[in-house]
């Protein structure tokens, strides 16, 4: 090989390898929109305040909410998302338990600039700590996400609405005892 | 330790039916007797019929009476100035018989019987002490009259708790009205029960304990002392008691209420100092025909003066001017409480000349919680009360400190520790959060630094009402006129921090008449409301812009060191002190307050209320109210 070709070969692997770098380093672009919808909820509604949009449901002790929403890969590679990872300030309510695609399945990948509904379930637990007259709210998740199968990445997305409930009154809260949570 | 937990209660076995029949309470109230409808967790009470009227006052010389005496009872009266009641005091000392006030209840024969008490400091050991039935002890299994199965969870004491000094298995506290008479200490230091026919259909009062007054014969309320020393949930609870009448003494130190009146058709309470209790001082709830008057109520985790779910006998009128009040509240003072008085459901409750001030919120009412019968709240009237001073920050003062985990006997509430139960904007005058057709009229409101006045929207979606169409049913018909905004009664500056903050959602609310230590007053309004006579405020569809917080609040926690100061939640933060704006006004507006001249806020001082307000919420609001009025201005340039 010529010297100009040896040159430009080299170039051109900068450029493969800068951009995979980049690539890799960036976090993978996720985002969260509507259609929206709940399950494992007695009843549910929607109102909007501010620059909040508020999902109300009504809290079930120990039973599971899923919230569908539609995820969005924004990025240039496809995404694999394999489960949820903690958050730093896990609700009060809500104690996150999965997500899956539609179909079902625990890990799932989007393709880059598309779009697939997914579900996340929600553990409704612990009113017997909270006041009766306090709330919880659901506004994010985290997804541990991989990109051809090497580059695992924490994504935190925001949901397209703050899922919120209040802490029940007692008669609804089976655990809740004279001594186990404050006042209200 | 903490030991058995009172909030108040509700029955029914599903959300939908409860929420049902407390509708169905509203519209059918007066045809029924008694409706059941729920609130703390507490039995499903019911609203009275409205058939009783307010007992008055028998005097110290009530033929049908019996007396109460400690030992040292004849010293105090000995150092009572000399006089009338000292006499009298000596002639009831010599017909003493006990030095228990339940002993002398318990021996009422004949309805209308004074309970006279004796200078002295009551502790009722007997009855804190008292040993249970067998009955008594295990009422999850063996009541006969038991409530909806659902009542009872969680209502019992834990299992697998702390060793609390005997107490700690107080069994469950929602009680059906039965076992509430036959369990009476329980869940009460004091109870006096009127119903004695608990298996009929009527709630009233309709045994030898009607019209029973328990009147403390000293000089001044602090004469005669009944300290509950959180033995039991509440120090005295009076239940079904038509007629039943309190006066000049004091009650302290209860995990939930002082003084707890319950499905009471006429009752007064006179006199009192309610102070030291973990929520409140005075609840009288579900009740009817009430008079809380000269009481000083201080030291409380909620409020001082709770009408809560007041009879709703409005709930069904569109039209601002009420029929008539169901409870009224006059010549009062409530300080050093998270509220002064606080009104989630209270309805037609007419408070006036009293005073609200030093708490952290002066007064609010509220739609914002599940399960209390008479929601929306509705007609309540607040009028000629001096609201000042509500800047007092017990969630950083007590809560974040830690103060408030220690056991409840040691927190020092007797001292002044307040552990606020439940989240509130910390220097606010009057808070209306989703209340329909209320008065704020004629006060002096002032020195309050956030807000002097706070009205907003809440969704029905939070009380547990999902139906779309109820989503924008409360904060209509609100009215506030003819108030002195951040003037003293002697006519001196002390400015609110901005003396109206107001979403701009609802119908039919106008603010007017209202006079300002800084002249107009200041508001954050986006456009002024038209006057209340040209029908207030219209109703804008579409999304509210300005979020008055309550939300982000609403996690609060204080047992929860996460939550104890919830993210995003700005009312805990101290409001600093307005500027100077010292001296005295004119003495025009230091005047009569119905003279006032015309004024609700204008958009012009919305720098001002940016200010108050402050951060990135109203940058944004601002925003939109730009583009708002810019589409007003295209608007009306094409209209011309």
């Amino acid at each position: 090989m010529d010297r100009p070709g040896v040159v430009a070969l080299v170039a051109v692997l900068l450029v493969v390898v800068g951009g995979g770098i980049a690539i890799g380093s960036s976090t993978p672009s996720l985002s969260a929109h509507g259609p929206t919808s709940v399950s494992g909820t007695e009843e549910t509604s929607v109102f909007r305040l501010g620059d909040r949009t508020v999902r109300q449901i009504i809290y079930a002790d120990r039973e599971t909410l899923v919230y569908s929403f539609a995820l969005a890969n924004d990025g240039r590679l496809p995404v694999t998302i394999t489960e949820i990872a903690p958050l730093e300030r896990s609700p009060r309510l809500f104690r996150y338990t999965g997500v899956t695609d539609a179909s079902g399945a625990s890990e799932f990948s989007i393709p880059a600039g598309e779009r697939r509904q997914v579900r996340v379930s929600m553990l409704m637990h612990s009113c017997e700590t909270l006041s009766s007259r306090a709330g919880s709210f659901a506004t994010e998740v985290n997804l541990k996400t991989s990109r051809a199968g090497v580059l695992d990445r924490v994504v935190t997305v925001e949901f397209p609405e703050q899922v919120h409930t209040g802490s029940p009154r007692e008669a609804f809260c089976p655990r809740a005892t004279a001594s186990s949570r404050p006042p209200g | 330790m903490r030991r058995s937990r009172p909030s108040v209660a509700h029955p029914a076995p599903q959300r939908g039916l409860r929420l049902l029949v407390g509708l169905l309470a509203a519209l059918l109230l007066g045809a029924v007797t008694a409706i059941p409808v729920q609130a703390h967790e507490e039995r499903g009470a019911g609203f009275p019929d409205g058939t009783g009227r307010r007992p008055t006052y028998l005097g110290l010389d009530n033929p049908r009476h019996r007396v109460v005496c400690k030992p040292d009872s004849a010293d105090r009266i000995a150092a009572m100035a000399p006089g009338p009641l000292k006499s009298r005091n000596r002639a009831l000392l010599a017909e003493c018989g006990t030095n228990s006030i339940q002993s002398a209840i318990n021996t009422i024969t004949r309805s209308n019987t004074s309970i006279y008490v004796l200078p002295g400091y009551y502790t009722e050991r007997r009855w804190a002490n008292l040993e249970k039935s067998n009955y008594c002890s295990n009422l999850e299994s063996e009541s006969n009259q038991p409530l909806e199965g659902s009542a009872y969870i969680g209502s019992i004491s834990s299992p697998g708790g702390e060793p609390d000094g005997g107490n700690d298995d107080t069994g469950p506290i929602a009680l059906s009205y039965g076992d509430q008479r036959r369990c009476a200490h329980n869940l009460n230091l004091i109870g006096i029960f009127g119903d004695e026919t608990p298996g009929n259909n009527s709630i009233h009062c309709d045994s030898r304990f009607c019209g029973t007054q328990v009147v403390g014969t000293g000089q001044r309320p602090k004469a005669v002392t009944i300290d509950n020393k959180f033995a039991k949930l509440n120090a005295i609870r009076a239940d079904r008691m038509g007629g039943v009448y309190f006066r000049n003494f004091t009650v302290q130190q209860a995990e939930f209420n002082a003084l707890y009146v319950m499905e009471t058709d006429g009752f007064v309470i006179d006199r009192l100092i309610a102070r030291g209790n973990d929520e409140y001082g005075i609840l009288a709830f579900a009740s009817d025909h009430g008079l809380i008057s000269r009481v000083n109520a201080y030291f409380n985790g909620d409020s001082g003066i709770y009408p809560g779910s007041a009879s709703d006998i409005n709930g069904n009128s569109q039209k601002f001017k009420p029929t008539r009040y169901s409870i009224e509240i006059r010549h009062s003072k409530s300080h050093h409480n998270a509220l002064g008085y606080s009104g989630t459901a209270g309805n037609s409750v007419y408070a006036h000349h009293n005073e609200f001030s030093n708490n952290a919120t002066g007064i609010a009412t509220d739609s914002l919680f599940p399960d209390h019968p008479g929601l929306p709240q509705d007609h309540a009237r607040w009028s000629r009360n001096r609201i000042h001073s509500n800047n007092e920050n017990y969630y950083k003062r007590y809560v974040h400190k830690g103060v408030c985990e220690k056991p409840i006997e040691k927190r020092g509430y007797i001292n002044g520790t307040v552990c606020p139960v439940i989240p509130t904007p910390v220097g606010t005058g009057v808070l209306i959060a989703g209340g329909n057709f209320n008065s704020t009229d004629h006060n002096w409101i002032y020195n309050n630094w956030r807000y002097g006045t706070m009205q907003f929207w809440v969704p029905a979606a939070l009380r547990g009402e999902m139906d779309p169409a109820k989503q924008y049913d409360t904060s209509n018909g609100n009215r506030t006129f003819g108030n002195l905004m951040g003037i003293r009664p002697n006519g001196s500056r002390a400015h609110n921090g901005l003396d109206h903050w107001w979403d701009d959602e609802g119908e039919r609310n106008c603010w007017e008449n209202n006079r300002s230590s800084r002249g107009t007053p200041t508001d954050n309004f986006s456009v002024d409301p038209p006057a209340c006579a040209a029908g207030g405020s219209l109703f804008t569809p579409g999304a509210p812009v300005k979020d008055a917080g309550f939300l982000s609040c609403s996690e609060y926690d204080r047992d929860d060191p996460e939550f104890r100061d919830p993210p995003e939640c700005e009312w805990f933060d101290s409001p600093s002190k307005p500027g100077s704006g010292s001296g005295r006004v004119s003495a025009d507006d230091a005047v009569a307050l119905t003279s006032g001249s015309s004024g609700g806020g204008t958009s012009g001082q919305l720098g001002i209320a940016m200010v108050g307000v402050g951060g990135v919420l109203l940058l944004g609001l601002a925003l939109r109210t730009r583009v708002w009025r810019r589409q007003l201005s295209t608007v009306r340039a094409n209209r011309g």
